[in-house]
């Protein structure tokens, strides 16, 4: 794929990278050999495979899961411009789209880490996981149920935080690009001055008698969100809602979800629904996903 | 408990009336030696200004009062959920020597000193001005003085400063002002708490 002189750059560089950041030794902990078996054994059980993926991609294949090309971490060879590789979902769809024969549904998983760049180079040491081609809800029961399993080795009290990104969007085309780029904002930073400028900031709330009761006057359907909010905490899964949570990953537009703990300062885990099949590859499959930041929780317990 | 990052310096006394006032805390909290001050329920971690962010990324605070100017020059990934548009008011601006007002607005290329190393490569870079950047870590209004630099970008609240050293403000970059911000973690997890101290400052 690459000439040689281009390829011993990347490798420096990307040894620079790892180093850097120390996980080279997170890498190399016991507490991480563990969680990989432990989570193989529980991945193969359901039927998941492993795949693995480069560490670059194309441009115009991870431009897709951002709306800030300035996060990207490009290399350009003399023909080509190449990227460190931000998400893996797309390098997924890709290898799914690419398969002469494709028996539904598909269970995969995959690990290693992702880049990016705000003023300083970021990598995170993920595990993801995806179903793809499922029925009905699935999908989403299925992922949840194993990341919080997964989960479970590190910590016993996660909390699940679930939103429907169909409810936001609906909501956001609602209004005048000016406005909706505003509102966007808002969502992002959960920021009250704005949200209270639309009279919207209820949906910082976690109620979730009061957040379906206020959805309904909006005439937005959240009937799926609650069903799937339902189900879930009958699972007895710790489960909250979250309706004000915009995904800064584009792809997403059925339930997402994000894992966190009282031990942990930020996001264990977190992934949705996405239908980038259909977008890119014209292939009408539902799929959900998501990812385990190892490198944080690693480094937390460290 | 929430732990709630204060900036030391010029906003300390700012926030702690804001506070008082809101009915979030007791009495005043004073700059001293001591840099954690449990008060009413809250512990308050006293730190550098361009340090709060961080203390409230990485969790060590659930929330904390930062300056967009330091949020801007180097963004972390925290909720920003309120703007104190009357706390902490300044301007981030280009400033240089009156007589270099008529080259400002034709700049190909210039020499700028500063703190904000971040804010000023994105104003020049979107103005397609090629800049070499001087890194102080303070007065940095001698610069332009001595002619280490052409211009300076810097925050100023009054103007007197640059007015007593001789500079003049070529350009407004963008007005800051102090924000709460929140670990995103602590959101979800302290929420209630979290939306008990925001009820004072809206109708939540």
């Amino acid at each position: 794929m690459f000439n040689s002189t281009i390829n011993n750059v990347i490798v420096g560089f990307y040894a620079k990278i790892v180093a850097v950041n120390g996980f080279l030794d997170l890498k190399a902990s016991k507490l991480f050999k563990q969680f990989i078996v432990f989570s193989e054994n529980i991945l193969s059980e359901k039927g998941y495979s492993f795949i693995k993926l480069p560490v670059f991609d194309s441009f115009y294949n991870q431009m897709r899961t951002t709306t800030n090309y300035h996060e990207l971490i490009t290399i350009r060879s003399s023909k080509e411009v190449f990227v460190l590789r931000k998400d893996m979902t797309y390098q997924v769809a890709s290898y799914i789209a690419s398969l002469k024969e494709r028996s539904l549904p598909i269970r995969i998983y995959y690990e290693g880490e992702v880049f990016s760049w705000e003023n300083e180079i970021k990598s995170d040491y993920q595990l993801g996981l995806e179903y793809i081609g499922y029925k009905e809800d699935e999908g989403i029961f299925e992922i949840v149920d194993i990341i919080n399993k997964l989960l479970s080795f590190f910590d016993k009290d996660v909390f699940i935080y679930i939103n429907d990104e169909a409810i936001l969007k609906h909501i956001l085309n609602t209004f005048d690009q000016n406005k909706k780029e505003r509102l966007e904002y808002a969502l992002r930073y959960k920021n009250l001055n704005i949200l209270s400028e639309y009279s919207l900031e209820w949906l910082l709330l976690e109620d979730e008698d009061v957040l379906f009761e206020k959805l309904n006057t909006l005439n937005v359907d959240s009937h799926r969100l609650e069903r799937v909010f339902r189900l879930l905490k009958e699972k007895s899964i710790n489960v909250k809602l979250d309706v004000s949570e915009l995904k800064s990953i584009p792809y997403y537009d059925g339930i997402t979800f994000s894992f966190y703990s009282p031990n942990y300062p930020f996001a264990m885990a977190s992934g949705g629904e996405y239908r980038i099949l259909k977008d890119v590859y014209k292939l009408d499959i539902k799929a959900c996903g998501g990812a385990i930041y190892l490198s944080s929780i690693l480094e937390k317990l460290s | 408990m929430v732990r709630i990052a204060i900036p030391k310096g010029r906003l300390l006394e700012e926030v702690s009336e804001l506070f008082l006032k809101k009915n979030i805390i007791p009495s005043k909290l004073e700059e001293s030696r001591k840099l954690i001050v449990e008060k009413d329920g809250f512990k308050f971690l006293i730190v550098k200004p361009s340090d709060v962010a961080t203390y409230v990324e990485q969790g060590g605070a659930d929330l904390g009062v930062v300056g967009l100017d330091v949020l801007k020059e180097d963004p972390k990934d925290v909720y920003e959920l309120l703007d104190l548009k009357n706390i902490g008011k300044c301007k981030m601006v280009v400033a240089g020597k009156p007589e270099k007002l008529e080259d400002y607005k034709i700049l190909h290329f210039t020499k700028v000193a500063t703190k904000y190393v971040n804010i000023a490569k994105r104003f020049f870079e979107e103005k397609d001005v090629s800049i070499n950047i001087i890194k102080l870590n303070g007065s940095v209004e001698i610069a332009p003085i001595i002619g280490l630099s052409d211009y300076i970008v810097d925050i100023t609240q009054t103007g007197n400063t640059l007015k007593e050293n001789g500079l003049i403000v070529m350009e407004e970059i963008f007005e800051s002002y102090a924000k709460i911000i929140c670990n995103k973690a602590s959101f979800k997890i302290k929420k209630r708490d979290i939306f008990k101290i925001l009820a004072k400052f809206t109708d939540m």
